[in-house]
């Protein structure tokens, strides 16, 4: 049986979908049976990211709906053997799927895979309910920003509230030059006002961007600062005890713990 | 048996038996013989309350308390501990628990951080053991006592009471309320490293030092008040020290 993890923030634009992309690239790169499941119906970007776009036949809705059989709307990664994606709708809305739809969706994915991974939509309405029905396990990701980490205390709470285990955190695009010269919240302020445990810090990288924009999750490439962070936070996903890379101490103190293989 | 239906607390007070009423009662009986049965005498000579989710009627819960004194159990009725609930996503309603006190207002206690957009409404005195975020609100009919970090909003003497206080641990709030008088922090941030209390002096709210002997020096200051919310902010009051 598998786990289903639902990668949740409350504000929009922080990363969920990157972060869903990039974990579940990690994961099955480590050898994992990954499905990842896109609940933004009418927004789906999740196809995109992966440069799946133009292989989706059925999505999610099809399958809830019956029009096919879940293993039609799968789709396969171009890299990974592995990986799997069951995209969004894009012509319905958040309404187009129900609570106890996604309960069945996610017990019979987890039955196929070791790793169920929900993309889940911003906001608290309906699309973060259906999100979080089926999942055990919770991501939040935020920025390091103060509108970004009121809406992380806000979701939290939602989770809580939903009795599901202590979600665990990842702070997204953290600037450390910025940090240094204290004009950006740090780690510690954040950990401080949400009181949940961080599993990863994830740097500002442009290649973000050109990875996203080629489709290719930034986890695979070795250069890239986040995908290394990605990597790290997929092990510690798995259970491993991978330290903290500490972007807040500068660059050559962090090249210094790469040589000696903490990074 | 799927799930239990019991969980057995140990509080200063005494045990608390927590009692899933949703479940069969066969089912809760047989599962709470088995659970001092398990147990072997070990919690015998203890004091115990049985706490269920929603009432049981008095037979079922003289049938309960019977099992519990058959294994040495001794019962009292005034143990209390932080209820474990979750608040709900935006409002808290909140019946029990609750213990009477002398000014016979009943009293909430609970822990845990209160988080943005989560409230507590409740008519009597609060006791909060932990944090209260920004974004999330106390409201009490009484006093406002908080165990932790007061970055949110606390309305005190919500029925009127002027002689209610707000004492936090650490008193950062967003905004203060007692009696309907309402102000907010001032602009300038400060972190006092101690605990403090909020009353009611006149028609505005003065922040002390919860244990003045300690520190002496500081004279108290005040809030800035918000005559009729959210009509106007007002500038920084004069300060009493």
């Amino acid at each position: 049986m598998g786990e289903v993890i639902v990668i949740t923030s409350g504000k929009g634009g922080v990363g969920k979908t990157t972060t869903t992309a990039n974990l579940g690239t990690g994961l099955a790169s480590l050898g994992k049976k990954v499905v990842l499941v896109d609940t933004d119906i009418g927004l789906r970007n999740l196809d995109v990211v992966m440069g799946l776009e133009n292989r989706i036949v059925y999505d999610l809705i099809d399958v809830v709906e019956g029009r096919c059989r879940l293993k039609q709307a799968l789709i396969k990664d171009k890299r990974l053997e592995n990986l799997y994606l069951l995209p969004a709708n894009q012509t319905r809305d958040k309404t187009a799927v129900s609570r106890q739809q996604m309960i069945d969706l996610t017990s019979q994915l987890r039955e196929e895979f070791e790793f169920v991974l929900i993309d889940c939509p911003a906001g608290i309405e309906m699309g973060f309910k259906n999100a979080i029905a089926g999942a055990e396990k919770a991501l939040v990701v935020t920025t390091p920003e103060v509108a970004a980490v009121r809406d992380a205390d806000r979701i939290i709470g939602l989770l809580e509230a939903a009795e599901m285990e202590p979600p665990r955190l990842i702070i997204n695009r953290l600037r450390p030059e910025m940090v240094r010269k204290g004009d950006m919240m740090d780690i510690e302020d954040m950990l401080e006002i949400l009181a949940i445990d961080l599993i990863g810090v994830v740097p500002e990288d442009q290649y973000i961007v050109i990875s996203t924009n080629r489709g290719e999750p930034a986890i695979l490439d070795k250069h890239s600062r986040a995908g290394q962070a990605y990597r790290n936070i997929s092990r510690r996903l798995l259970g491993e005890e991978i330290p903290f890379i500490n972007w807040e101490a500068g660059s050559f103190m962090s090249r210094i713990k790469k040589l000696m293989g903490l990074g | 048996m799927a799930q239990d239906c019991i969980t057995i607390k140990g509080t200063r007070g005494g045990l608390l038996i927590l009692l899933d009423a949703s479940r069969d009662f066969n089912e809760i009986k047989a599962n709470l013989a088995a659970k001092f049965a398990a147990a072997r005498g070990f919690f015998r000579g203890a004091a115990f309350a049985l706490v269920p989710t929603s009432p049981l009627n008095s037979q079922e819960t003289a049938e309960l308390e019977a099992i519990c004194r058959e294994h040495g159990l001794v019962p009292r009725n005034d143990i209390t501990l932080p209820s474990r609930r979750r608040p709900g996503g935006n409002q808290a309603a909140y019946q029990e628990p609750s213990t009477s006190t002398g000014t016979g207002l009943p009293t909430l206690l609970d822990e845990g951080n209160l988080r943005n957009g989560q409230e507590i409404n409740y008519p009597g005195h609060v006791m909060w053991l932990g944090d209260v975020h920004q974004g999330a609100t106390i409201k009490a009919g009484g006093n406002i006592l908080i165990m932790g970090t007061l970055k949110g909003i606390a309305h005190a003497g919500r029925q009127g009471d002027r002689s209610a206080a707000i004492v936090a641990y650490r008193l950062e709030p967003e905004q203060l309320g007692i009696a309907g008088i309402i102000a907010r922090s001032p602009e300038q941030k400060t972190r006092h490293p101690y605990p403090e209390i909020a009353r009611l002096v006149g028609t505005r709210i003065v922040i002390e030092p919860y244990l003045r002997s300690k520190n002496s020096r500081d004279e108290g200051y005040l809030y800035s008040s918000i005559p009729d919310p959210p009509a106007a902010w007002h500038k920084l009051g004069p300060s009493l020290g």
